[in-house]
């Protein structure tokens, strides 16, 4: 274990001293590099060598000591400078220079003119910094001890500024030269084409190219008005004369920007379009008067990057001097084009002038008439051939001669003359014609120059449009007047609820008139506050276009509540949009306080029948039962007394006897009728046939056979609970059972008919009939036209109410001894 | 890669684990320059990785962790070394933000040759910090270690953490939040 961790110690310094020699020596690298640099660093003092090399530094000139082979020798700061060298610059061979410059200085500093030591040879070259230098050099071989050429020294002069102040020179001189030149031109003559002619060549000829354009601007457009030789044809005109929108091309561009442009590389010039042919360069310069573009100069050349700012910068001097020469002339062309436009113009006006639907009359200054036109003629129905006779006439005559077409022949006249002497335009006054039509006329004077020059007069017949808008107005009197007259209430409001207009019946019901009214809020003014909300809804939804109609309750001016009934519908304006609403106001108070009296009238009629038919049903069920009393009593009362009465005693029992029976009959029958009355009983089907049957058999059970019972077709079924059909058919056939005269063979035919909505019902019988004076109270309840026992006198009545209850109908016709016909009708 | 990394790390595996942990480490992992680092010299990376798995697979520790544990290690190693780098600074988000425009300058004086991350500061605050963090190597959570020595250094609490989300492509995304 020991000497296992022996073992890794050993191998850990191990490595660590491996480490250690390699730190060491990596060290040691260092030192030595150290030492190497001081050593070039101590080699740096100043030695007399570098004294004259700081003498060299400080020369004006630049220095060059070039070896035989080429090589630079010895270098000051001014030659650094002059070859555009890092100051930085280690000696070295020329050939270090990028190949670029290589050529260039190299030839500067090449044997060739170094070994001419006579004289200074004038040098240009572009240096390191691509500079062009332009240089004095004065050179000399030097030679070492022995004679022997070893070297050339070369001072070199840098003479660049100088030489360009000297081109600068020239190149004014040249500019004034041909400034003259074209100042010249420009005063020999007035024409603009000889002038923008000559111009051209000369801005050519300076440019030294073959090609020019000289563009005027004309009526917002850029015509060609002259070019060099280049672009004329054998005639000397321009071929293919272009004019050009000032917003297009590089000429327009340059038009709206007023500032001359170069391009250097027309395929790269969105703008740019071809003449003659297509060229790389292009030198374009506004000409500018006032701020105003006047004209364009226009050069091309086909190698690309031809022109120089300087030439812009001349060709814009240039510019500023015959621009006003060029406005002269342009102003002197545009008046010539724009009266050949005025007669144009005028010649047009006239054709409008004499074919115009309206009649006018031009009347000079002076009170001629200078033009009359043929709708004129035709308006006084004056044959067109007398025009001529009208030209030239006297106003005043004429207008003496058309009065009498007028109404009021004197207004004509004077109207006149008191509007040409007020002399302002006057428009739609309206006349009227002797024969029923109206005209209007109108004034126009004719003012030029801010003096009077005459006078238009133009007439129209307004007839159809005058009885048009007067049977507009007698259609609107009359709505207003049917409005006025309306019972009803109508209001107008707009969007936001405010009362526009009402009518007279509006502020009848409302108390309030109509200055009251307008202008405010509807429901401000009538609303209780608590219906609000409802009238807020109601105008939400008619603003949405619905119509509606709906009750609410108003206050009167007096503080009286009313009950209204409004309809509503929303107003539009012509394009259809909703601009308000307009409400027709019907006053209900009365018919709502009939209405609340009637249905409260019908409650307690409801409930006093309710009452009625309980005491009835009560009373007629509880007088039965002493009834049943009495009625056993006198039975025992006879039975046990019937050998001690005497015989007028029996009579008298048999007659209370015979009562007892009516009056429990009436009793049934008011039960049944109190019940009839209170039945609410749904109205099922029933057949009529099988009732019938039955009716007739129990009638054939009890009684003797000699009478018919016919029924003469087979009865329908009907809609009508089977307990009520049973009561009326019962009744109506017992009656004429009962009714029979016992003296002829009697029949009772039943029959019915289909009608359109309901059934009619025929029973007819030969019985002993109905005397007249009975008609009338057949039918009410407890009134029997004889005294029967067997009959309550309640039956045709119970009939009529099941009848009636239906919607049916009954109703009889009878004859004294020869029979009675009952008929009925039940809906379907 | 720098040799101070690799004299470091053998140092860390020694505190950490013990120098029998080394020995066989060194031993087993059969490198080039057989376990023998001097700080002025480079050596390749891929010793790093050998040495870094051997330990991870030895001591069953992810290597991230460990990664993360040296680099806490060697964090009073270069504060140590480099104190007058160190000392314009007084707190970890400066510092960690002035590693690319100043540290970096000043380590290329020394190394010309050195191959640097590089951190890009993508938000600073005073509370947090944001840095994409590239590297030819990828040492994630050798920098994590750095970074959270550094919080520990200039006695701030903290947290650092890597937006996952952030794509690998583009470098790793770290998040320092002061509490």
């Amino acid at each position: 274990m020991l000497t296992n961790n022996v073992e890794i110690l050993k191998k850990a310094l191990e490595r660590e001293r491996k480490a250690r020699e390699i730190a060491e020596s990596f060290v040691e690298n260092r030192l030595r590099e150290l030492y190497d640099s001081n050593i070039i660093l101590s080699n740096e003092v100043l030695t007399q060598e570098e004294f004259q090399n700081d003498l060299l530094d400080n020369l004006v000139d630049a220095l060059f000591v070039i070896g035989l082979k080429g090589e630079i020798l010895k270098i000051n700061k001014e030659g650094i400078k002059l070859l555009g060298l890092e100051d930085d610059f280690q000696l070295s061979n020329i050939s270090q220079f990028s190949n670029r410059n290589k050529k260039d200085i190299f030839r500067l500093l090449s044997n060739d003119h170094l070994l001419n030591e006579d004289g200074i040879y004038n040098y240009e070259f572009i240096n390191v910094k691509r500079e062009k230098k332009y240089v004095n050099i004065k050179s000399k071989t030097l030679v070492d001890t022995d004679k022997k050429p070893y070297a050339y020294q070369a001072i070199v002069r840098d003479v660049t500024d100088n030489y360009l102040v000297e081109l600068k020179l020239q190149k004014q001189q040249e500019f004034e030269k041909f400034e003259s030149q074209i100042l010249k031109d420009l005063l020999k003559s007035n024409d603009i084409f000889t002038n923008a002619f000559d111009l051209v060549n000369h801005i050519a000829d300076y440019l030294n190219t073959d090609d020019c354009v000289f563009y005027g601007y004309l009526d917002g457009e850029l015509v060609q008005l002259a070019t060099t030789k280049n672009k004329l044809d054998a005639n000397q005109f321009i071929k293919n004369k272009l004019s050009i929108p000032i917003d297009r091309g590089v000429i327009g561009r340059v038009a709206r920007t007023k500032k001359g442009e170069i391009v250097n590389d027309t395929s790269k010039d969105k703008d740019y379009i071809v003449d003659d042919m297509s060229r790389f360069s292009e030198i374009t310069v506004p000409v500018i008067l006032n701020g105003e573009i006047v004209g364009i100069i226009d050069s091309e050349h086909p190698a690309k990057n031809f022109y120089t700012s300087d030439q812009l910068d001349d060709l814009s001097k240039i510019s500023i001097l015959i621009s006003l020469h060029i406005k002269n002339s342009a102003t002197e062309l545009d008046k010539n084009l724009k009266q050949t436009e005025l007669e144009t113009a005028k010649n047009r006006l006239q054709v409008i002038f004499e074919s115009s639907s309206h009649a006018k009359i031009i009347e000079s200054n002076e009170g001629y008439i200078e033009f009359i036109s043929n709708s004129f003629l035709n308006l006084f129905h004056i044959p067109l051939n007398s025009m001529e006779k009208f030209v030239g006439l006297s106003c005043e005559l004429a207008r003496h001669s058309f009065k009498r077409y007028f109404l009021h022949e004197n207004e004509f006249v004077d109207g006149v003359e008191k509007i040409i002497k007020k002399s302002v335009a006057l428009n739609d006054e309206l006349l009227e014609l002797k024969d029923g039509r109206f005209v209007s006329r109108n004034y126009t004077p004719i003012i030029h120059n801010g003096k009077l020059d005459g006078h238009i007069w133009t007439y129209r017949d307004v007839t159809l449009q005058i009885n048009y808008d007067k049977s507009i107005e007698f259609q609107n009197k009359k709505y207003k007047s049917i409005i006025d007259n309306i019972n009803l209430g109508l209001m107008e409001v707009d969007t936001d609820d405010v009362i526009l207009a009402v009518n007279d019946a509006f502020c009848n019901m409302s108390g309030y008139d109509s200055k009251e009214l307008k202008g405010k809020k509807a429901k401000d003014i009538l609303l209780k506050k608590s219906d609000l909300e409802i009238i807020e809804e109601k105008n939400r939804v008619r603003k949405s276009g619905i119509d509606d109609t709906f009750e609410i309750e108003i206050i009167t001016k007096s503080g009286e509540s009313k009950f209204w009934l409004i309809s509503g519908a929303p107003n539009y304006n012509i394009n259809g949009e909703v601009i308000g609403s307009v409400g027709i106001h019907l006053d209900i108070t009365e018919i709502k306080t009939l209405y609340n009296e009637n249905t409260k009238l019908i409650e307690d009629l409801k409930e006093s029948n309710l009452e009625l038919s309980s005491y009835a049903h009560i009373v007629s069920h509880d007088l039965r039962t002493p009834l049943h009393s009495i009625a056993s009593c006198i039975d025992w009362l006879k039975e046990d007394n019937e050998d001690k009465l005497s015989k007028d005693s029996l009579e008298y029992i048999s007659i209370i006897t015979d009562s007892i029976i009516a009056m429990n009959n009436l009793i049934s029958s008011t039960l049944q009728f109190s019940e009839l009355r209170s039945a609410v009983n749904e109205n099922n089907l029933s057949n009529s046939q099988a009732i019938v049957d039955n009716i007739i058999a129990n009638i054939f059970l009890n009684k003797d056979k000699r009478i018919s019972i016919n029924v003469l077709k087979p009865l329908p079924v009907i809609k009508l609970n089977s307990t009520k059909t049973k009561q009326i058919f019962q009744n109506l056939i017992e009656n004429a059972y009962k009714y029979k005269d016992c003296q002829k063979d009697s029949f009772i035919n039943i029959n019915w008919q289909d009608q359109n909505d309901s059934i009619l019902f025929i029973i007819e019988d030969n019985g002993i009939g109905i005397a007249e004076n009975h008609f009338s109270i057949i039918f009410n309840a407890f009134k029997k036209l004889n005294n029967r026992t067997d009959s309550s006198g309640i039956g045709l009545s119970i009939v009529k109410k099941i009848i009636e209850n239906t919607g049916g109908k009954i109703w009889f016709d009878s004859k004294l001894n020869v029979g009675t016909i009952f008929y009925f009708t039940l809906p379907k | 890669m720098k040799g101070f990394i690799f004299t470091n790390f053998v140092e860390f595996v020694e505190t950490s684990h013990g120098l029998e942990m080394v020995d066989e480490m060194i031993t087993n992992c059969n490198l080039p320059s057989e376990g023998i680092y001097s700080p002025f010299s480079n050596y390749n990376f891929d010793e790093l990785v050998c040495l870094l798995t051997y330990l991870s697979e030895t001591t069953k520790v992810n290597p991230e962790i460990l990664l993360e544990q040296f680099g806490v290690f060697l964090f009073p190693y270069l504060i140590g070394k480099h104190s007058y780098i160190i000392n314009h600074y007084d707190n970890p988000m400066d510092l960690i933000a002035g590693i690319e425009s100043h540290i970096h300058i000043e380590v290329r004086k020394l190394y010309n040759d050195a191959d640097l991350p590089t951190f890009r500061i993508v938000e600073k605050t005073e509370k947090k910090l944001t840095v994409i963090y590239k590297s030819s190597k990828g040492l994630t959570y050798l920098a994590l270690g750095l970074m959270k020595e550094t919080l520990n250094h200039f006695k701030v609490n903290g947290k650092i953490t890597i937006d996952k989300s952030f794509d690998i492509e583009e470098g790793v995304k770290f998040i320092l939040e002061l509490d």
